[in-house]
């Protein structure tokens, strides 16, 4: 069977995270606590949304504060999404408030 | 899910997993009927739409049922609350309706029948076709 329960693992240097998973509204406090470092970040903040298996538009409301907490300071990546996923997140205009969406590749 | 293409099962709005069980159920009924990417895109569209249910309705009770019509597949979420449609006045991000507006995006039609407080209930539809 597969594990489809979200998971956020932060980086050592509190400057990313990787998000695995399923990410609903069921999981937005859950993820919006083990993110919480992220949001007060002195610079770019990356998150390694690779193994991420779905995203709503609760993940996107979350992605929305953080780039507005650190958007004086740094700017957001989302690095290697699905092609679902990197779909949803042009529908909901992400790179339209300057977060930049890459490729796995591009790191 | 049968041939005829019909199938409901509810669910308890409280329950933790309500959202991840009925993106299992309609992956899984719409699979036979549609290709990548339209059963991501109803499976978003329907995670929306009861997402609205458990946080705007008040309802104990989430139904789902897919019916498959030629070449289209339909899903109907009914709850038996009232939902509290308002827009957003205030700066900020949780009233912006992201989640209506990428519900109608990601399928070929939808519908909203809003009750009352003397008619409760809720009913969303989603219509999703092969291309």
């Amino acid at each position: 069977m597969v594990d489809d329960a979200f998971r956020v693992e932060l980086s050592d240097d509190l400057d990313g995270a990787r998000l695995s998973g399923e990410f609903d509204l069921l999981v937005y406090e859950k993820a919006d606590v083990a993110l919480s470092p992220l949001f007060d970040a002195p610079g770019d903040v990356t998150l390694d949304v690779s193994d991420l298996t779905f995203i709503d538009s609760s993940g996107i409301r979350l992605f929305v504060r953080l780039e507005r907490a650190i958007r004086d300071r740094g700017v957001l990546h989302l690095r290697g999404p699905s092609p679902h996923i990197a779909r949803v997140f042009q529908v909901a205009g992400l790179p339209d408030l300057g977060i930049v969406i890459e490729d796995a590749r591009d790191a | 899910m049968p041939d005829t293409g019909y199938a409901t099962q509810s669910y308890e709005a409280e329950s933790r997993s309500l959202l991840s069980d009925v993106r299992r159920f309609v992956a899984a009924a719409s699979e036979p009927y549609l290709e990548q990417p339209s059963v991501h895109d109803l499976v978003l569209a329907v995670t929306e739409a009861c997402a609205n249910a458990i946080r705007h309705s008040g309802t104990a009770e989430v139904r789902v049922t897919v019916q498959v019509e030629g070449r289209c597949v339909e899903i109907v979420v009914e709850d038996d609350g009232v939902y509290r449609m308002t827009l957003p006045v205030v700066e900020g991000d949780a009233g912006s309706h992201r989640g209506m507006y990428l519900m109608a995006a990601m399928v070929d039609d939808f519908s909203l029948h809003r009750g009352t407080d003397a008619s409760a209930g809720t009913t969303v539809r989603l219509l999703k076709c092969a291309s």
